[in-house]
């Protein structure tokens, strides 16, 4: 038995057009053909299978002759022209081409079993995958259309039956087939809250659920290290390492007096602050713990810590020789301030000049060189002389 | 005391209000030897250097001098014209730079006038009564 489904079989999908699709013949002989497998397989089969043959064979040759009803005027209205392809094949027409050379393929493998011979590395198995493949492809486009064709569907139905075979991209309004949000469906599904008493979360979103909770002293020991590490960060010695080990360029900071570590930090605290205030372009009264510290700060001690260390009080002792040959010359190096009180304890005589700093409550009396002593602290020299100038702290 | 030295005024962060019609920056001025910089001086300056129209749109406030001397920091900022001025700026500012008037509120007439407002409920505390219950009181 020849194979007459064979020079349509071998035609590829895309290149036809509507005219030469399908044969008239073809279809004619493959119902001849089925007919006679039909009575081959009565003679050889078992009497259960046979029935089941036949019934699937029956059923496949009124599929076939339905299918040759409607096919046979269709045929005719595409070879007077009816149908233009010109601008090509629209969605729906190509996926009934495809679905129609599918079924074309399996009825001609169908065939070939029947009859006995091998499928192996035929060519309607590459047919059939093929085009099985296409259909795969143009799934998700079927899946976006849905809601246009389930319209145009619904409106095919609902008017009384003349319409023609309309092309669903040739519809004057496209906005007719836009979304519609009010037959949105909602995600949670409120029908499962009557069920049992239990309430069950929707689940909308994976979440994940952290059953390890960190215990208190795993917590205490977390903060621990993170104010180790604050605390290292801060101090100098850690700092010098870090830098030494990212190689960084050495930085030489000039020490004036007696730098302290409170009051440098004190003063960088208070210079974010000025930074913040620009920011904000707005002053902010200083705060009680603020003041506090300042204030503690601000006290008498050691010299003020530096504070009011001037380049001028260092020299001056080497400027007035005068002053410096009545007293015992002193001989050391005028950098800390404990030495700057020796020198003065020393040399009551000589004035330095202090600078008027202003928010300090002492009021160190900025005088020339020629004025009398100032007497710091309790004074046991003999060298002091006249009367002391009100020196407050 | 040493005459006074001219002093240096320069301006950090310039920024270009549009919202409140105004050019605000934060006014550095050097002054070595000198105390301070009084306001009025200093909006002079301001108002030569960027060229206004008129002086009284300008405004400075928060000058504090650093420690040691020699250098304040402060804010500026110069309205577009006076009426956007007196819309957006607050009250004291106007008032320190002639614009508006104080209001005398005399403290102790309106905690009298609280006081006795207290002993009335409702919509019955017009002044005119507590005056006159003030009277009859007496």
């Amino acid at each position: 038995m020849q194979c007459v489904c064979a020079p349509v079989a071998s035609s590829a999908p895309a290149h036809l057009l509507l005219g030469t699709a399908v044969e008239k013949r073809p279809v004619r002989r493959g119902k001849r053909k089925m007919a006679n497998v039909e009575a081959e397989f009565q003679e050889h089969s078992s009497p259960t299978d046979e029935a089941e043959l036949v019934k699937v064979l029956g059923d496949m040759t009124t599929g076939l002759e339905e299918v040759q009803s409607k096919l046979v005027p269709f045929l005719e209205k595409v070879k007077k022209g009816e149908y233009s392809s010109n601008n090509g094949l629209s969605y729906l027409d190509s996926k009934h081409l495809l679905l129609l050379f599918y079924c074309q393929s399996i009825v001609f493998y169908i065939l070939l079993k029947a009859n006995g011979r091998s499928v192996v590395n035929h060519p309607v198995i590459a047919r059939l995958i093929e085009i099985r493949l296409y259909l795969e492809k143009i799934r998700p486009i079927d899946k976006k259309l849905h809601y246009q064709i389930e319209k145009l569907l619904k409106l095919a139905t609902g008017v009384s039956g003349g319409a023609e075979r309309n092309e669903p991209t040739t519809v004057p309004d496209d906005l007719l087939y836009k979304p519609n949000p009010d037959m949105l469906v909602a995600k949670i599904d409120e029908s499962n809250m009557g069920k049992d008493a239990v309430y069950r979360p929707p689940m909308i979103a994976p979440t994940v659920m952290d059953d390890d909770r960190i215990s208190r002293d795993k917590k205490s020991d977390i903060r621990a290290r993170k104010d180790a590490l604050r605390k290292a960060s801060r101090s100098s010695l850690v700092k010098e390492l870090a830098s030494e080990l990212e190689g960084r360029p050495e930085e030489v900071k000039e020490f004036i007096g007696h730098e302290s570590k409170e009051m440098t930090r004190e003063l960088s605290r208070l210079e974010a602050r000025a930074q913040q205030e620009e920011n904000l372009f707005a002053r902010v009264p200083l705060s009680r713990v603020e003041k506090k510290r300042l204030k503690h700060l601000k006290q008498s001690r050691n010299g003020l810590m530096g504070m009011l260390d001037d380049f001028d009080d260092d020299i001056s002792y080497l400027v007035d020789v005068e002053e410096n040959k009545r007293g015992r010359v002193s001989s050391r190096e005028p950098d800390s301030s404990l030495s700057q009180v020796d020198v003065h304890l020393r040399n009551p005589k000589k004035l330095t000049k202090f600078k008027k700093q202003k928010g300090l409550q002492s009021k160190i009396a900025c005088l020339g060189s020629t004025t009398p002593p100032i007497s710091i602290g309790q004074g046991h020299r003999e060298d002091n002389r006249g009367t002391s100038v009100g020196c407050h702290y | 005391m040493a005459d006074l030295k001219n002093c240096t005024v320069r301006t950090r962060k310039f920024m270009t209000n549009r919202l409140l019609a105004r050019r605000q920056f934060v006014v550095d001025v050097l002054h070595p030897g000198r105390a301070n910089v009084s306001k009025a001086e200093l909006k002079e300056k301001l108002a030569k250097l960027y060229e206004v129209r008129d002086p009284q749109s300008v405004f400075v406030f928060g000058f504090r001098t650093q420690f040691g001397g020699g250098k304040s920091t402060g804010f500026g900022l110069i309205y577009d014209n006076v009426e956007s001025a007196k819309k957006y700026e607050p009250k004291y500012r106007l008032i320190r730079n002639g614009l508006a008037t104080k209001v005398e509120k005399s403290r102790k007439q309106m905690k009298e006038r609280k006081n006795r407002a207290k002993k009335i409920r409702g919509v019955k505390k017009s002044k005119a009564g507590d005056v006159q219950k003030g009277g009859k009181k007496k």
